[in-house]
């Protein structure tokens, strides 16, 4: 990926695309940021923001972060930010239910040992191939991985007399597929056909235009 | 008189005093001037000295010295330089 060239305090600096590693540690420290805002510390805000410049910054300069002006900071990093992101829209990530529980097992820094454990577990890569990957290959094999176990686990269930409960009603048992995850879920379409229906299938009554005044019969009504 | 350029923490302590009387979609269609005078005419005291000294590099028994022009004039000019339209927006934007 193309390095992205910005100044701050007048010297050019360029960014670099991370590869797993040190993209986890750019998320560490978004997560941390989120932490900041929610706390309004705008110094903690501006601590993780700078470490956040100076991960993917590439080379590496000194800078008085001190006396930088605050539209070069962030300037600075909406550049990280964007060169940082996937560029393939996976539908993993479009999850609109935001989760925003700390789960008692997550830590800081936890971000890393997610990946490696997830993709050392599924195709026995060592720590090394696991940090050099792409941030689109492991959102790519990270839904891929989601997806087989998913299906792995609807087999299974299908096998089981819970897929299929006894209705009352029709007296028979009716298969319940498994739920699945909001991201397997069919894509609703965002304009619904236009079906034509007969004249005579239509309501029938009187159509009052509502958007006329109403004219005064000859009964003054 | 040299302009103040803030850092991102004191700019973001200014936005927080600055978002409780200005509104980005609201004054984004002001001038500069106007923007001030909408500042001006709705701060308390206290909100008014923060601004001054966050914002300028004088003291406020200086700045209290200066004639109306002046005072409004320095505003003007230093809200220009830290871009105070963009400063608030950015402030609501990460969400403080």
């Amino acid at each position: 990926m193309e390095n992205e060239a910005i100044t701050i305090l007048g010297k050019p600096i360029t960014f670099k695309r991370l590869t797993l590693r040190g993209w986890s540690q750019l998320e560490n420290l978004k997560k941390s940021m989120d932490d900041a805002v929610l706390g309004k510390d705008f110094d903690k805000y501006y601590i993780c923001l700078v470490q956040f410049i100076e991960t993917s910054m590439s080379p590496f300069r000194e800078i008085e972060w001190k006396v930088v002006p605050w539209y070069e900071a962030i300037t600075a990093y909406s550049e990280a930010v964007k060169l940082n992101l996937p560029t393939l829209e996976f539908p993993i990530l479009a999850s609109t239910k935001a989760e925003n529980k700390k789960l008692p097992w997550e830590y800081d820094g936890r971000q890393w040992y997610f990946w490696l454990h997830i993709l050392a577990s599924n195709y026995g890569w060592d720590e090394y191939k696991i940090g050099d990957t792409d941030i689109d290959t492991a959102l790519g094999l990270y839904q891929e991985i989601l997806l087989e176990e998913q299906l792995d686990k609807e087999w299974t269930y299908s096998l089981s007399e819970i897929a299929f409960p006894y209705n009352s009603s029709t007296k028979k048992s009716e298969y319940k597929p498994l739920d699945r995850p909001e991201w397997m879920l069919p894509i609703s379409p965002k304009q619904l056909p236009v079906i034509k229906m007969r004249k005579e299938m239509m309501p029938v009554g009187n159509i009052i235009d509502m958007t006329e005044k109403p004219k005064k019969d000859i009964h003054g009504i | 008189m040299e302009s103040k350029i803030l850092n991102f923490p004191d700019a973001m302590k200014l936005a927080q005093v600055l978002s409780k009387y200005l509104e980005p979609d609201k004054i984004k269609t002001f001038s500069e001037l106007e923007m001030i005078e909408l500042l001006l005419s709705k701060i308390i005291p206290e909100d008014y000295a923060k601004i001054i000294l966050a914002i300028t590099n004088l003291s406020l028994i200086e700045f209290s010295k200066l004639s109306q022009v002046d005072k409004i004039a320095t505003l003007i000019k230093e809200f220009r330089e830290n871009k105070i339209y963009t400063l608030i927006g950015t402030y609501k934007e990460i969400g403080f």
